[in-house]
């Protein structure tokens, strides 16, 4: 029943990641997501459920192609000092840049869920520094979540919206 | 306004519509399976957008939405005076509705309440 879908799934899950890495979970409304995603309300309801929903199919997404792969480049480097340059420049970056520290902070104290999919690329990452830097893996990956906050603070963005 | 609750041990979602909201909406509670259940949002600027058809119910148009409406081949039902507490639920396709819009005391404790109730696929 209702409207065929017609919206590419997932250019509207990129869009609505990139949103949510910018103004936050509770800082994105659902009529933030329509304008961006430019997806019908009731379509988004249709496909995502809800906006915890669509948050979590775009953190998910998030990981798949962003995180996993940047870890996976991270864990082929031996060099430590090189290593830990390259996560700090690479890690939880790309289009929704921030997203998986913003809901770190955000949402996982409140959501199993989230706080899973946190966990999931937090290990990914103490993993990938693993080759490198053998038991001070997880002591460096916490450097570079650290730095990674760091340098999103340091560098605000000029608001893209209006 | 109306009362959502979750009973787990029967498995159900119950919407308790209170006070003249039985008259505007011609019910006095839906009860929906939680396994029919895929979400629920705080959603204030859905009240903005357009109602479509009229079923059966009550519409003053920045007044008040309540009961049935048709839109865009979707079942909607409305209780809502006050779109900065509507709450969302959507349904599965095999619910008498598509999606409800129901307005609530707390909205954030609603929304927890159902999504923590929702399986994901």
């Amino acid at each position: 029943m209702g409207r065929p879908r017609t919206f590419d799934t997932d250019r509207a899950v990129e869009s609505a990641a990139a949103l949510f890495a910018t103004h936050g979970y509770e800082g994105t409304s659902v009529d933030d997501l329509v304008t961006a995603t430019g997806v019908h309300r009731g379509s988004l309801y249709k496909v995502f459920g809800s906006k915890r929903g669509l948050h979590l199919t775009a953190l998910r997404s998030h990981l798949d192609h962003e995180i996993h792969p940047t870890t996976d480049a991270i864990a082929t480097l031996t060099d430590p000092e090189q290593a830990l340059t390259t996560a700090i420049a690479s890690y939880d970056n790309g289009p929704a840049a921030g997203l998986l520290l913003l809901a770190a902070a955000e949402r996982a104290p409140h959501d199993p869920e989230v706080a899973a999919l946190v966990a999931e690329g937090i290990a990914a990452l103490e993993d990938a520094l693993r080759p490198s830097h053998g038991d001070a893996a997880p002591q460096l990956a916490s450097t570079v979540l650290g730095a990674r906050l760091r340098l999103r603070a340091s560098r605000p963005t000029v608001s893209k919206e209006h | 306004m109306a009362m959502i609750s979750v009973d787990r041990e029967h498995g159900l979602l119950n919407v308790e519509f209170q006070g003249l909201d039985k008259l505007w909406t011609f019910r006095s509670r839906l009860e929906i399976p939680l396994a029919h259940v895929r979400g629920a949002t705080h959603d204030p600027g859905m009240a903005r957008e357009p109602k479509g058809i009229r079923v059966g119910g009550t519409h003053v148009p920045g007044v008040i939405t309540a009961g049935r409406f048709r839109r865009d081949g979707e079942r909607l039902f409305w209780d809502v005076k006050n779109p900065d507490k509507a709450v969302v639920v959507e349904l599965a396709d095999a619910e008498t509705y598509d999606r409800l819009v129901i307005e609530v005391d707390d909205p954030r404790a609603t929304v927890a309440l159902i999504e923590q109730s929702v399986r994901r696929a």
